[in-house]
């Protein structure tokens, strides 16, 4: 069994007359799906993100404030689940209800280190 | 908030009765959510919890509806306690890695408050507190504490025996909640039968300390007597352990509750069920037990709440003393000794032969009585004894066997009858 990362980009509820509804049934939706995943021993962990950030960079060390790309394409929350490979990882990650808003989800294999 | 007229001894008086009534509930939903090994966690919440509740209460008034204050109260707590803890804790195994991410813990919580949830939850704890991995007395001192909100001076007083000796049943207790990370579950075939046993084992404990006559305190007594309904009651109303076993230890609640207010006479002495007055017996108690009685009566097997209900329930339907069915009583009283051979039960079974046969069979069958010897110091053998030599005119036996069984009880009711008893030889 190995872990993968899953990193979350856009997916946001847009604004609109039932945004509230909307909100709640999202949050219904990542609760169910996360927890299916909990059910089957997978989902290890993981947290949204708040927005905003700082980018530090080069070797100034020059401080940005980091989310610089278009609303989509803002990181805004992870999870680690355990997975055999890399097919059942995208298997997991297709129930995700971060399609439903527009949203990416990249899977990474998290790795080992020779030691 | 209403009004703020509330004194501090309102507020006092209101979280005493909400700690006996809500507390069980409350510490069984957090142990759901923290896990069986943090049950102290659970009861420290709670604690909090209540303490609050008082503290705020007294400051800004008594809320509309001070259960659903508690409740939202105990939530918000359990979220502060994961968010603190979920980084070097694990809680319930089922849903502790989704109570340690921001995505679903809140969503979890919820679940877990549901009222639905909350009725298993207690089933839950019961079936815990009854694990067998726990020694007896503290099983009941754990039921007490953790399910029936009682302090410890309360259950101390109950059992007449110090604060230490609980506290002491208390720690053995929850050691194995904390070394054992069982999980918290109703069981289900084959399982369920043995550890349902257990709990309605418990059950029948509980409700016999109740009405044990050295039981001093009666305010707590008639609690607790109550609180074993409720108990026995939340398993009759759940259908995987609403098992006519189940119904019939309930029956013979109902039964045994029924006849309470005819066994003592306006002084507080107790009577025997021959000099009882049997207007003053809850007829409406006795039919619901005689209802659950016949929910009990289906399937094949029998067990001994069956026929210990259906005892009583001869009791209650003899209209006087005189008019006991003793042949059907004792017929019961013979498959039951079969059932669980006790030297009680056949005890308690030379009183139906005595009625029959009279004194000397009684007594015949007292001395045949496999392990009689082990109930050398029990109160009620020789008030028995005393009884039968009293019938066979054998006064010096008789005087013996009733100054025995006045050494051994502490109950002043008790040691007043058999003084009334020596006294009339």
């Amino acid at each position: 069994m190995k872990e993968y990362l899953f990193v979350f980009r856009g997916g946001g509820v847009p604004e609109g007359p039932n945004r509230q509804e909307l909100i709640a049934r999202d949050t219904e939706n990542w609760k169910n799906w996360m927890g299916t995943l909990a059910q089957s021993g997978k989902f290890v962990g993981g947290n949204p993100l708040a927005a905003g950030g700082k980018t530090l960079r080069g070797k100034a060390v020059k401080i940005t404030d980091a989310p610089f790309a278009e609303a989509k394409e803002v990181l805004n929350g992870y999870i680690i689940v355990n997975s055999h490979d890399y097919n059942e990882a995208v298997e997991m990650a297709k129930g995700c209800p971060i399609f439903e808003f527009d949203g990416s989800v990249e899977v990474r294999e998290l790795a080992k280190m020779d030691m | 908030m209403p009004d703020t007229a509330h004194t501090k001894a309102d507020v006092l008086q209101l979280i005493a009765s909400l700690t006996r009534a809500e507390s069980g509930k409350l510490i069984a939903v957090l142990t759901r959510i923290f896990g069986v090994h943090n049950l102290s966690m659970a009861e420290d919440a709670v604690q909090d919890v209540l303490i609050k509740a008082m503290q705020q209460w007294e400051a800004k008034g008594i809320p509309d509806d001070p259960v659903a204050w508690l409740f939202s109260a105990a939530r918000n707590r359990a979220i502060d306690i994961i968010r603190k803890y979920r980084r070097q804790q694990t809680f319930a195994t089922d849903i502790s890695s989704l109570l340690g991410s921001e995505y679903t813990a809140a969503a979890t919580l919820n679940d877990c408050f549901k009222d639905e949830e909350i009725k298993d939850d207690q089933l839950r704890m019961m079936f815990a507190c009854s694990h067998p991995s726990i020694p007896r007395e503290g099983q009941i001192a754990l039921i007490l504490k953790t399910l029936c909100g009682f302090s410890i001076p309360q259950i101390a007083r109950a059992f007449i025996c110090s604060v230490d000796t609980i506290e002491k049943r208390l720690y053995r207790a929850r050691q194995v909640f904390r070394q054992n990370n069982f999980s918290l579950d109703i069981p289900s075939g084959h399982a369920l039968e043995e550890r349902l046993d257990n709990v309605l084992e418990t059950i029948y404990l509980l409700f016999n300390e109740a009405h044990s006559t050295s039981f001093q305190n009666s305010l707590v007594r008639e609690d607790l007597a109550a609180d074993s309904i409720s108990l026995c009651k939340l398993l009759a109303e759940h259908n995987t352990t609403n098992l006519p076993r189940t119904y019939a230890l309930l029956a013979l609640l109902y039964l045994h509750s029924a006849r309470l207010p005819g066994r003592t006479d306006v002084d507080g002495n107790l009577l025997l069920m021959n000099k009882q007055d049997r207007n003053l017996w809850n007829k409406e108690m006795i039919s619901c037990g005689k209802a659950y009685l016949n929910q009990a009566s289906v399937g094949s097997t029998i067990s001994r709440y069956h026929l210990e209900a259906a005892i009583a329930y001869e009791h209650c339907k003899a209209a006087s003393y005189e008019d006991t069915d003793w042949e059907t009583i004792l017929s019961f009283y013979d498959i039951l000794m079969q059932l669980v051979p006790s030297p009680v039960i056949l005890l308690n079974r030379s009183v139906a032969v005595k009625e029959l046969q009279g004194a000397a069979m009684a007594l015949e069958c007292i001395k045949q009585i496999p392990g009689i010897d082990y109930l050398n110091e029990y109160y009620l053998l020789h008030a028995i004894l005393g009884e039968l030599y009293a019938e066979m005119k054998l006064i010096p036996n008789a005087r013996t066997h009733y100054q025995k069984a006045l050494s051994l009880t502490v109950s002043t009711a008790e040691q007043n009858l058999i003084q009334h008893k020596l006294n009339m030889l």
